[in-house]
Parts: structure tokens; C-alpha cells; sequence
């Protein structure tokens, strides 16, 4: 497809997921409606190319035919987003997410959760699922505390109509049935411009914190084995400056740290 | 009932299920919504709450359209039953609502296209609670999150009619409802 063209294939699927919960962390609560902005995001000083897309983070090598699940825990980083000021829409965003997904990505086929912040520092917590071109559905709800770490799931079991479901720190949120199983997991930061920031903020934070981690994925739908480590293979594609922990191409990854290298500080 | 949980009870994680939406959860209880509200629910009417421009004096009530209820509760888990009309025109808050629904998207220009009074059964919320559904047409529109950047057709917001608090907001492309009216994003 035009809009992915500058990806991997596999990552064309994607269209970003959701996920779900189950390892309680931080457990911070939800925030009142809208959060001001955190002042984590550093402006990268590019320019814009709105629809360029660029995906930092992950996906599943550890997945049977239809996965049962994916969950991982998720930083609420607040990034710089791009806006009318870098000559980008009003509505465009930076997220990151877990997703179920429907390999060839062009399908357009997926479920997500994570978090989303848009331009002018609006953050919410989002569900989304798509299920071909024409049909998307979005659920906004509060987002949690910026820089809190929260568990994201996607879960699948297909003896229930095809169900979909969605949590929060085990928490269901949603759900939706559909007629399309999932065959792929992955995880990933994403942005539509290079004039916006990759979460994660710079290359060696104090303590080095990790963006994304136990990232679990239930390998097939039904089998009594369970969850297991979602055992990765991190992607930085598309761009030099997609900084990722260990680096692009490594597998049998569970924790990983993304940055902007543009950010410094 | 729903048995997600089933597949997550090993390990350990378990999730906790608010509402019970039972074995019925995919019927959704879409009644009362005149097809005459088709068109209200899209084209601004002249007393439309604009962002920026809130107005004090309260609106009539005008019902989102029942096309618009059915892309809301797409999604199979949420379930939507109507207060009857001639309360919801009582009803203080609307005003309210609106204003609360247009800080969420928090873009001058947008516009409200209608609001209902219901009853909302949603798996965050709980049971049988009273909001507003106020129905919004986002200056610049509103995209997909991910994917392809598809322009949403319906943006619904959530409001309690109890606390007036923001709950969520509800958006999409259904096929069976057409594009929002463009408005330029300032």
C-alpha cells in the first residue's frame, strides 16, 4: 500500500492494536479527562513530511497460526507532536500501541490499545479496530498519568463469535467480534511525520527506562499453553534517527528502549 | 455472557468485568430515535454550540439520528436506550454537555450536530447510565489513530448527565452514514 510503502512487509499490517492488561504495574488511575502535556517531548527540528510513516518497536516471532493474545507494559511518554506550526494537521498524532492484527497488512485488519497524543499536548487512552479500508471504529477514553507504565492487551478467542477484547492493567474495556482471525502481534511507537518525536526520550535516560516491556503474547488461540514472552524482533525502519534497544534486527526480545536521536536531553 | 476472561484466567490475569453485558450484549437497543433526525444529526443547525463560541441560553434538543446510535454501538458491547424525548427536552445539562464534549476535541470551529439523553450500558462504565450523547463535527475532522488516514463520519461524546464529567468519545468511518460536512481547521 502507498501509505506503508517504506516498510517491511510485515509491518504493513499493521495499523495499530491495542492490547491489554494483565500484569498490574503502577496501576495509576485514570486522569480526569485531558492532560496538559508532560513536557517530555523534545522538537526534533524536522521538517515536515505528514504521511510518511515510521514504526518503532517490535513484532511477535512467537506466534502460531492465531494468536489468543498480546500484552505488554507501555510508558505514557508525552513526545513532541507536530502540528499546524511544523506545517502537519491538527489531527495527526503520535501513539503507541498493541495489536492483534490480519497479515497482508493492506487488509487494513486489526485491533489495538495504547496510548495517543495529539497536538497541543491532548493525550487519551484509545481502542481501535479496524476491519478493511472502508470501516474503523476509535474509542477515546482518559488517558493515565504521563510517564506511568501501564499493561496494554489485545486478547482473541475464537470460539466466542470471533471475539476481540481490550484491557487495561486487566481491566476490560471493550470488546468487538468480528470475522477475521488475527495471525500476527506486534508492538510499536508510531508517527506520521518525521516532524514529530519517537516516544522515549533520548538514548541513555537515568536509569535507562524501558518503553516497552514484559511484552507477552498467547501464541495460539485455545491452547492451554499461555502466555509466553512475545519474543520479538525490534524495527526501526524508514529512518537513521528511529532509535531502539537492543538494536533493529535483533530477536528474542521482551523489553526494549526507543528514543528519538535528535533528543539529547 | 461473556467469557474473554476464560482465556486469561491462567497466569494469573484475570480481568475484571464491570458490566455483565450478558448473552444479549450485541442487541442494542436503538428506539425512540425518529428517522427525522437523520438529517439534524449532520447538518448544523443554526443554534449549533460552536467551539469558542459556547452560548449560555439552552438549545432545543436535537436527537441524534438513529443511523448515528447504530455506528456507536458497532462495536457490539455497548447498548443504548433512549430517555423519551419530551424528558430529555427538560433535562438541564445539554449546554453543559456540549461545552464538556467540545473541550475534548478542543479545536475552534467544531461544531455540534445534535445531542440525545440516554441510557448507556458500556463495558468501562457500568449499567444504565444517564449521558449525553452530543454529536460533533471536528474542525479539520478527526483521523484514524493508525492505518491509512481515514477521516471519521460520526464523533460522538459521552458526557455524564449526573456528574457532567467527560466519559469518553466514540468515533469512526460507518459505511452507513455520510462523510461529515468539511469544516477548515483554523
Amino acid at each position: 500500500m502507498r501509505w506503508l510503502s517504506n516498510r517491511r512487509p510485515r509491518w504493513i499490517a499493521l495499523a495499530g492494536i491495542c492490547a491489554a492488561g494483565a500484569t498490574l504495574l503502577t496501576g495509576a488511575p485514570m486522569q480526569a479527562a485531558i492532560a496538559s502535556g508532560g513536557g517530555d517531548g523534545c522538537n526534533p527540528n524536522r521538517s515536515n513530511n505528514y504521511l510518511h510513516y515510521y514504526f518503532d518497536g517490535a513484532d511477535s516471532q512467537n506466534v502460531g497460526g492465531t494468536p489468543g493474545g498480546v500484552y505488554a507494559s507501555i510508558r505514557n511518554y508525552s513526545p513532541f507532536v507536530a502540528g499546524p506550526n511544523q506545517g502537519a494537521p491538527s489531527n495527526d498524532d503520535v501513539s503507541e500501541w498493541v495489536m492483534l492484527d490480519v497479515q497482508p497488512a493492506s487488509d487494513d485488519k486489526y485491533v489495538q490499545i495504547g496510548w495517543i497524543e495529539r497536538p497541543g499536548g491532548l493525550r487519551n487512552t484509545f481502542v481501535e479496530w479496524s476491519f478493511g479500508p472502508g470501516k474503523f471504529y476509535d474509542d477515546y477514553y482518559s488517558p493515565y498519568a504521563i510517564n506511568s507504565t501501564q499493561s496494554y492487551a489485545v486478547y482473541f478467542q475464537p470460539t466466542e463469535n470471533l471475539m476481540y477484547g481490550v484491557a487495561v492493567n486487566g481491566n476490560l474495556v471493550q470488546r468487538v467480534a468480528d470475522t477475521d482471525r488475527p495471525n500476527d502481534a506486534q508492538i510499536y511507537a508510531e508517527i506520521h511525520t518525521q516532524a514529530s518525536q519517537v516516544p522515549g526520550g533520548t538514548a541513555d535516560p537515568s536509569g535507562k527506562v524501558a518503553q516497552v516491556s514484559a511484552a507477552h503474547v498467547w501464541p495460539t488461540a485455545g491452547s492451554s499453553k499461555g502466555w509466553q514472552n512475545f519474543d520479538g524482533v525490534t524495527g526501526a525502519a524508514g529512518a537513521s534517527w528511529l532509535g531502539i534497544a537492543p538494536g533493529a534486527g535483533t530477536s528474542g526480545v521482551n523489553s526494549w528502549r526507543t528514543w528519538d536521536k535528535a533528543c539529547k536531553t | 455472557m461473556l467469557s474473554l476472561p476464560k482465556l486469561m484466567r491462567n497466569n494469573g490475569h484475570r480481568l475484571s468485568l464491570r458490566a455483565r453485558l450478558g448473552a444479549g450484549a450485541g442487541v442494542v437497543a436503538v428506539t425512540g430515535f425518529g428517522v427525522a433526525a437523520m438529517a439534524g444529526a449532520f447538518a448544523p443547525a443554526a443554534s449549533a454550540q460552536t467551539a469558542g463560541h459556547a452560548r449560555s441560553a439552552p438549545a432545543a434538543v436535537r436527537p441524534l439520528a438513529a443511523a448515528m446510535i447504530n455506528a456507536v454501538v458497532s462495536d457490539n458491547a455497548t447498548r443504548i436506550a433512549p430517555v423519551a424525548a419530551n424528558i430529555a427536552s427538560r433535562q438541564p445539562g445539554a449546554v453543559a454537555a456540549q461545552r464538556t464534549a467540545l473541550a475534548w476535541v478542543a479545536k475552534p470551529g467544531t461544531r455540534v450536530l445534535g445531542e440525545s439523553l440516554v441510557y448507556a450500558s458500556t463495558i468501562r462504565f457500568g449499567s444504565h447510565q444517564l449521558v449525553w450523547l452530543v454529536s460533533l463535527n471536528p474542525a479539520g475532522g478527526l483521523h484514524s489513530v493508525s492505518g491509512p488516514p481515514r477521516t471519521a463520519n460520526f464523533v460522538v461524546a459521552m458526557v455524564s448527565a449526573k456528574t457532567g464529567q467527560w466519559l469518553m468519545t466514540a468515533a469512526g468511518l460507518s459505511p452507513t452514514l455520510p462523510a461529515l460536512p468539511a469544516i477548515p481547521a483554523r
